[in-house]
């Protein structure tokens, strides 16, 4: 009845590829945080759920745990579409 | 028939859909399926050209090589400059469906050079590129395209 | 070993895609349409190379790698054609 999850341990590379991932994903915020106007936040800002989604997944690929990398990918789905209605949106106005 | 045909088609583009998001080829699965694309509306199907999609659909394949080439060439313009310029809409696009226009501007935005802003008139795409400011002819290309 | 090896390079050099194209954005000289090339250098084809080093990775979960692939694709393609769009009208 109890299942245990196996969950592999990350090696050195790894933590380095995540944590510079982590690094390039913070420049869309301060790109946001610069400019003015509403198109080049929107860009931004997709730019930023993109990373994000994809950091879920490679760590989620990388500890062996599936359901993370899942998770990832419906955030790479859902958040694009997402931002797709706001510039949409943007267009009508 | 050849309105079957496309009915098919279409039939099949969703259940494949179905099966990636899914992932497993049980038999309940595969009827909850095509239940689903059943109730989903079809659209105007009649319209539907087979062959000019065919054809776009196998250019869409050479793709991933001209965005990895595109995206070096971008990488090595170092001092970049804007320009628009003009491109024909293929035969195919003009006479074809909606879908097979869609994939003729999804060629041109997904690669790294090139990005559709719009439709000038019925007939070109209004395209905007980078070009290098450092060759001497650029301004001379950018007139006679 | 050998396709750990492919899958780390191939990792590295969709990194090196994302930290190219995401840098230009904090320049304030380039137009926004230079910003929207650069971009998608880094979100689809830096992502797209970081979505094919997991598949040589991890080869049977294919389905959902796959359909993260196709949706990145789409969606960066349209929303960068509508944006696209939007700045050329106000031009």
């Amino acid at each position: 009845m109890t299942e245990t999850i196996k969950v592999d341990h990350l090696e050195g590379i790894q933590y380095i590829i995540i944590y510079l991932m982590l690094l390039v994903s913070l420049i869309p915020v301060i790109a946001i945080s610069r400019s003015k106007e509403t198109t080049e936040r929107i860009a931004y800002a997709s730019s930023f759920g993109n990373k994000l989604a994809l950091i879920i997944l490679v760590s989620g690929v990388f500890r062996g745990d599936w359901m993370i990398a899942c998770i990832g990918a419906f955030i790479l789905i859902v958040g694009d579409a997402g931002m797709l209605i706001l510039s949409l949106l943007e267009m009508r106005i | 028939m050849t309105n079957f045909f496309r009915l098919c088609l279409i039939l099949l583009f969703r259940m494949t859909f179905w099966c990636l998001v899914t992932a497993s080829f049980e038999l309940t699965n595969i009827l909850i399926g095509i239940a689903i694309c059943l109730l989903i509306p079809f659209g105007d199907f009649r319209k539907l050209k087979l062959y000019p999609l065919i054809r776009e659909t196998l250019l869409t394949l050479r793709l991933p090589f001209d965005m990895i080439k595109e995206s070096f060439q971008l990488i090595f313009i170092s001092d970049p400059i804007d320009g628009f310029t003009k491109q024909k809409l293929t035969s195919r696009a003009k006479s074809g469906s909606r879908f097979s226009k869609f994939l003729d501007l999804f060629r041109m935005t997904f690669t790294p050079m090139t990005l559709v802003t719009g439709l000038e008139d019925s007939e070109t795409w209004r395209v905007h590129t980078v070009f290098s400011s450092s060759t001497v002819n650029n301004e001379n290309e950018v007139d006679s395209k | 070993m050998t396709t750990s090896f492919v899958s780390y390079t191939t990792l590295l050099i969709g990194l090196f895609f994302w930290t190219w194209g995401t840098f230009p954005i904090l320049n304030r000289e380039h137009s926004i349409f230079y910003k929207l090339h650069t971009l998608t250098v880094s979100d689809s084809v830096g992502s797209l190379l970081i979505i094919l080093g997991l598949l040589i990775r991890v080869p049977q979960y294919w389905p959902l790698l796959f359909v993260a692939a196709v949706s990145l694709a789409l969606w960066n393609t349209i929303s960068s054609y509508i944006l696209g769009n939007i700045s050329d009208r106000r031009l």
